[in-house]
This record gives structure tokens, sequence and C-alpha cells, in this order.
């Protein structure tokens, strides 16, 4: 049997059900091929014995005749999720032997659903970074180009699957951490509403903006695991107590009629102009299907990097305060005093971007700077998000967007300016601020064969119409028909 | 402006301990960002409330459960899809992550004389 890793979850599911190879066999592939792509650097951890192991498992429940969309599904975890009694660093070094002693919500959900994990993923630090190169473990290359990044700071998560070592695996995303991956990949990723997803067991970046979400080669296997992990959980507050609808449910159903929102302020000059010709190519693909274009102002755009960047150093400086070197991970070696252990272990664990951020975030926050920085992101946070309601409530039922305005650099090309390196966040972030569902899909290549994505945006708890819509894009397009060549 | 002073004074309050070699560019970094951010004095704000939370929930309350320590049972293939409210940890598990335990304690350097 050939490649079965790289097979939809579909296909996966009929050669399970059906006794065409089992569990183990499949799982075994996944191995395979991660260790065949192992110089793209996508895991810091591959769990080859207990995947295996969970492996017989499932086998013997899918000889019981038992079946279920994601049983005996391989998946890969991106190492900012906890894994009970599995390293899980963030990609830090500060979290270098850390065991979690249990299991994020997502990852509980994802094994009732018969998953089988073969991994940890890669990502940057602290899922502090938009090119997976603030790693401790190195940088993640691009399946589609080696010498390219895959974006960040789910890179790990994107390139697995780009790369067909396993069909579905998590990510989160805080500015974009999702979807420009998904974009720099040519895969599919959706960061879902804010409080669709369960944060606990997720090491905390900034808890106000951060959402787990899948990666996936199609719309459909996308759908399956975000179905997956969904739902109101008592271990986090901030869960939503809302119905999750079958997500399946609307693929293929048709988008006639459905008002696109363009916003005007998204297709500037900033944007490359290669990336500039494949969205309108995409938007007349919609509009094909029965779409509506129709233009819309979110007059607050511009400022929505610059909110980022206070509010989430801001939480980050507190959330990563708790990193001390007292009760876990990095303590320097030698005899100091109190403050000096905590600043040596610090400074030892810490990578530069996240030291960068905890001090920007200590700066916002001090006292005499509080209202001029942290209140007043707050406050203009408020107006990006009437941004959004207003073009809901009045002009559109979706938004179509360019994910990234670049496609994929060069590794090395940017991390001498972080500030370049933030702007590239410009289109995915304003998104998290108003806490609304996002998601990427391939919508074509660059001359030098380098992937773009397209990105919609949806009414808060509306995944169901971004799926409509990139399921019916999907069925009249080719992209993600289209996989990496790239030497191994 | 950020002068290099401030930035080593913030690094104290951050428990950051800066290499003055990389200083200079670290303040640079610092500058440029925070320059950048200024950008929002522009925005009018009159009348505008902060947002902390985007679906404006606050103060989700619970009843307190005490569960002890391994009373809910790992997750298992097609296992009941409940996630259940969890338990204490267990103090040995915890104990694994520290840099420095003896019996059931957390060793740290002497602090008071």
């Amino acid at each position: 049997m050939s490649d079965i890793s790289s097979l939809t979850i579909s296909d996966m599911r009929a050669g399970l059900d059906s006794k065409q190879f089992s569990c183990t066999e499949l799982v075994k592939a996944s191995l395979d091929k991660a260790d065949s792509y192992s110089g793209l650097n996508c895991f810091n951890l591959i769990c080859a014995e207990r995947a295996l192991q969970e492996a017989t498992e499932i086998d013997s429940l899918l000889a019981q005749g038992r079946s279920a969309p994601l049983l005996g599904i391989p998946v890969g975890i991106k190492d900012v999720i906890c894994t009970k009694g599995v390293r899980t660093t963030a990609s830090s070094k500060i979290l270098e032997n850390f065991i979690p002693p249990y299991d994020a919500t997502v990852v509980r959900k994802l094994k009732t659903a018969g998953t089988v994990s073969i991994g940890k993923l890669n990502m940057d630090e602290f899922a502090m970074g938009s090119s997976n190169e603030n790693s401790a473990f190195g940088p993640v290359k691009n399946p589609w180009n080696p010498e390219y990044v895959p974006g960040g700071s789910s890179g790990g998560s994107a390139a697995a699957v780009a790369a067909g070592i396993c069909p579905i695996t998590l990510g989160t995303d805080t500015g974009g951490s999702i979807r420009q991956p998904a974009s720099f990949c040519s895969i599919v990723g959706l960061k879902p509403t804010y409080g669709r997803v369960s944060r606990y067991g997720v090491i905390a970046y900034a808890s106000s903006l951060d959402q787990v979400g899948g990666f996936a080669r199609n719309v459909k296997d996308c759908a399956l695991v975000t179905q997956a992990i969904c739902g109101q959980d008592p271990n986090d507050a901030t869960s939503a107590q809302r119905e999750v609808p079958d997500f399946t449910k609307v693929l293929g159903q048709s988008i006639k009629g459905l008002r696109i929102g363009l916003p005007k302020e998204y297709f500037v000059s900033a944007v490359d102009g290669e990336i500039d010709a494949a969205l309108k190519k995409a938007i007349s693909v919609l509009e094909g299907l029965g779409a509506i274009p129709v233009e819309i102002s979110l007059p607050h755009t511009d400022a929505a990097v610059a909110v980022y960047y206070i509010l989430a150093p801001a939480e980050a400086s507190s959330n990563l305060a708790r990193y001390d070197g007292i009760r876990y991970g990095h303590r320097a070696k030698g005899n100091y005093d109190l403050k000096t252990l905590y600043s040596k272990s610090r400074s030892e664990g810490f990578g530069r971007e996240v030291q960068r951020r905890i001090m920007v975030g200590a700066y916002v926050l001090s006292t005499g700077y509080y209202d001029a920085y942290y209140l007043k992101a707050q406050k203009v946070r408020s107006l990006i998000a009437k941004d959004f309601q207003e073009a809901f409530a009045h002009k559109c039922d979706l938004i179509v967007a360019p994910t990234a305005p670049n496609a994929p650099f060069k590794i090395g090309a940017k991390i001498s300016d972080p500030l370049q390196m933030y702007l590239n966040d410009i289109f995915t972030i304003p998104v998290n601020l108003a806490g609304l569902p996002g998601m990427s899909v391939p919508c074509g290549f660059t001359s030098s064969g380098l992937p773009i994505g397209l990105q919609l945006i949806g009414k808060p708890w509306d995944e169901e119409t971004l799926f409509k819509t990139a399921s019916a894009y999907e069925s009249a397009t080719d992209w993600h028909t289209k996989r990496p060549t790239t030497s191994r | 402006m950020i002068s290099e002073d401030e930035v080593q004074k913030l690094a104290v309050l951050a428990r950051l301990e800066l290499d003055p070699a990389l200083t200079p560019i670290v303040t640079g970094h610092l500058n440029s960002i925070i320059g950048y951010v200024q950008r929002l004095d522009e925005v009018d704000t009159t009348g505008v409330e902060a947002m902390s939370h985007v679906h404006g929930s606050t103060n989700v309350l619970r009843e307190d459960q005490m569960l002890e320590a391994g009373s809910v049972p790992d997750a298992t293939p097609l296992g009941d899809p409940t996630v259940p409210p969890q338990p204490m940890l267990d103090t040995q598990a915890l104990l694994q992550n520290a840099p420095d335990a003896s019996g059931t304690f957390i060793r740290v350097p002497l602090i008071v004389e």
C-alpha cells in the first residue's frame, strides 16, 4: 500500500473499516513519513512506541466492528498543548523537561474520538512568532521549498500536514498562528470563534486572544477535527455554553446569494501584487458560484497591529511570570539569592523574542504608562470589533481577504527586524482582537511556486458559513490537490 | 524614547537579566515597537469602553468541587465524551517536574539567613 499516511480522512476511514489496512499499518506509515521528512524539523518529539501501542488498542476496537469519524486517524499536537506523560515544551528551553501531569481538554477530546497522536509539533517559542524561527529546537522548513519559512507560530503543525505525515494536526492562533502557516503551506486552517474551544491545558500566551484550532489538507477533514475539539468545558470559564452544530452538514451546500464583504483596507498597495491577483481570481470564482461581492470598510484596520503588540505582550508578561525556576521548568545552577535565581533562570530559559515581549508587556503595564498604552489599546480593540459588527449587521455574511500580505519569505530574511515580522500578521490580528472565526484555504501560488492563502472571516459562532464557502470554493478549484514535491 | 538605563530597569522589573552587550540592540528593538504602537494616539477613543472580553462574559461561576487525585479516569478511544471537571493532581507527578525536590517538598536555595 503506497503512501496511506497522506490519504484524506474519508479514504482512511474506508480503508480502516473495510480492513484494507490496520490502524497499526496506518500509524507506522505516518511514523515512516515523519522519519523521511525529518529534515523539515516538524516535530519536537515523536512518540512512536506510545502511538503503536494505542494503534493496537484501536485495532481491537475496529476488529469488533466499531467505527467513528476519527477512529484510528493519526494526528499531531502543537507542543504548546499539554499531553499527560508526554513532554510538552512550548519550544522553550525553560520547559525542556516538562512532563504534564494531565491532558489538555482538546487532547482528551481527540483521544476519546479515537485519534492516535504520533508526536508533538515544533512551533515558535510560547507561540510568539510568524516564521517558526523562534524555537529552541531550531526552525521548521516549508515543505514547498525548504529554504523558506512555513509560517508561525504553528509552523510544525502546518508543515506536517502539508508534507502528508498526518491528515490533521492541532495548532493555536493568537494573532494568526493557524491561518498564516496554513496559507504558507497551502493547506486549510481554522481558528474558531473565541470561546468555541477549551483552552484548558494549553500553555497560555495571551489569554484573551488564544484559541485552539485544526489544520487539514481539505475542508472536510478540517471540519472533522474542528467538530472533535469544540464545546464547553467545566475547566475553562471562557469556553462558551453554546450548541456545537454538525459542521459537515453544510459542506457542499450552495453559496448562491451569500454576500461576501471585501474590506477596502485589506486590498491595498501593501499587498504583494501576485497575492492581490490570486485573491481577485478567488473572488471571481466565488462570484461564479453565486456569491455577491460587496465592498465594505473596516476603518480601524490600520490600528490592529499596534493594539495587538500592546495587549498580547501585556498578557504574556503576566502569564509568563509563573516561570521562575522554582516549581517546574529550568532552574539556573549556582548559589544565588531568590531574585537572582529568578532572573538567571528566566534569562537562560527564555529566547530573545519571548524576553522582548515580556519587556514590552512590563513597559506598557508599568505605572504611568498603563492608561496611555494598555487602556488605550483596550478601547481601540472595542472599535476594531465594532467595525466588524457593523459590516456583518448591514453589509455582508462573511468577509474575504488575503491571509497574509506576502508569500512565504526566506528563513533568516526578517528575523533581525521584529517590527517587520509583526507586520506580517496585519490581516489576521484583527480577527483575534474581535474574537471571530477565521479560516485560510489554498488559493494559488506565486510564480516561484510559493503558496497563497485566502482568508474567510465569519460572524461570531458562524463557523458554518466559513465551512460552506470554503467547501464550495474547494470544489470549484484544484489548489487543495497540489502537493509539495520537495526533496526530503 | 526609552533609554538604555530604563531598559535595564525594565529587565529588573520583569525578572530578566540583560546582557550589557545586548542592551543597545534590545533598546533599539523596544523603541521601534513602542514607537510603532504610539500610532494609537491618533485614534479618537472618546466615550469608547475598554474591552477585556470579546463576547462580554464576566464572572462565570460554578460550584467548587474537591475531587481526589486519580478520581477521573483518563480518556479512552470511544469512551465517555463528557469532559469531567479535573481532580486535584498527584503530588508525585507534580514533583517530577520540580528542578529540586525532597520528599513531598520542593527544595529551594536558602532564602532567609
